[in-house]
C-alpha cells in the first residue's frame, strides 16, 4: 500500500518535470532578441530624438528628471516663468505619450502585449543608468535623487 | 487501468501542456529587453556620452 502511495503520483511529478524542462527552450526561442525595428518604433525613436534637443537643457538644469517607471517628470519649476513652464509641460506630455506608445509598441511587435509593464520598468532602469552624472531621477519611493 | 490512474494521467497531461504552452508568457526576457533599451536610448540620446558602469538604486533592488 505504501508503495502504491509513493509510485502513484510519479506520472504527475514526471510530467511536471518535463514541463519545466520544456519551458526553457520555448523561452529562449522567444527572447533571443527583441524586435525594435518596426516602422512605428523607428518613427517614435526619431520623434523622441528630435524632441531630446529641447528637453536636454531642462534635464541638465534639473528642472526635469527621469522616473523609475520610464517617463520624464517636472522636478523643479521654480526657476522658469509661467510661459516657459506651460511650454515645458506640453513637451513633457508629448515625450511621455511617445514613451508609453514605445513600450506598448515593442510589446505588441514581439507578440506579447502583456510585457508592456515589464518593458516600462526595464526602460526606466536603463534610462537612469545611462543618464549623465548630475541629472535627477525619481525612485520608487517618490524621492528625487541626483546621479 | 483504475479510475484513479486515469485521473492522475489526465492531470499529468494537463500540467505538461499548461507548463509548456504558457512558458512564453510566464517569462519576461529581461536581458534582451535591456539590450533593446540600450540600443534605443543610444539612438535617442545621440550626443549624451555613454556612462561608465555605475549602479543606481532606483528602489528595491540594484539595477
Amino acid at each position: 500500500m505504501n508503495l502504491v502511495r509513493i509510485f502513484l503520483p510519479m506520472p504527475l511529478l514526471a510530467s511536471l518535470a518535463l514541463g519545466l524542462m520544456a519551458a526553457p527552450p520555448a523561452f529562449a526561442q522567444v527572447v533571443a532578441e527583441l524586435n525594435i525595428g518596426t516602422p512605428a518604433v523607428v518613427s517614435l525613436k526619431a520623434s523622441m530624438a528630435h524632441r531630446f534637443a529641447a528637453l536636454k537643457p531642462h534635464l541638465d538644469k534639473g528642472v526635469v528628471g527621469l522616473t523609475h517607471d520610464g517617463v520624464v517628470a517636472m522636478r523643479d519649476a521654480a526657476t522658469i516663468d509661467i510661459k516657459a513652464l506651460l511650454a515645458l509641460d506640453a513637451l513633457i506630455g508629448e515625450e511621455n505619450k511617445d514613451r508609453a506608445t514605445l513600450y506598448r509598441e515593442i510589446a505588441r511587435a514581439n507578440g506579447h502585449p502583456e510585457w508592456e509593464a515589464d518593458l516600462r520598468i526595464t526602460f526606466g532602469k536603463r534610462w537612469i543608468n545611462r543618464m549623465p552624472v548630475g541629472w535627477f531621477y525619481r525612485d520608487e519611493k517618490g524621492q528625487w535623487l541626483s546621479k | 487501468m483504475t479510475a484513479g490512474k486515469k485521473t492522475l494521467g489526465c492531470i499529468a497531461l494537463a500540467s505538461f501542456l499548461a507548463l509548456g504552452g504558457c512558458a512564453s508568457t510566464l517569462f519576461f526576457p529581461a536581458k534582451p529587453a535591456e539590450i533593446a533599451a540600450d540600443s534605443l536610448i543610444d539612438d535617442i540620446w545621440r550626443d549624451v556620452p555613454k556612462p561608465v558602469a555605475v549602479d543606481v538604486d532606483v528602489g528595491g533592488k540594484k539595477s
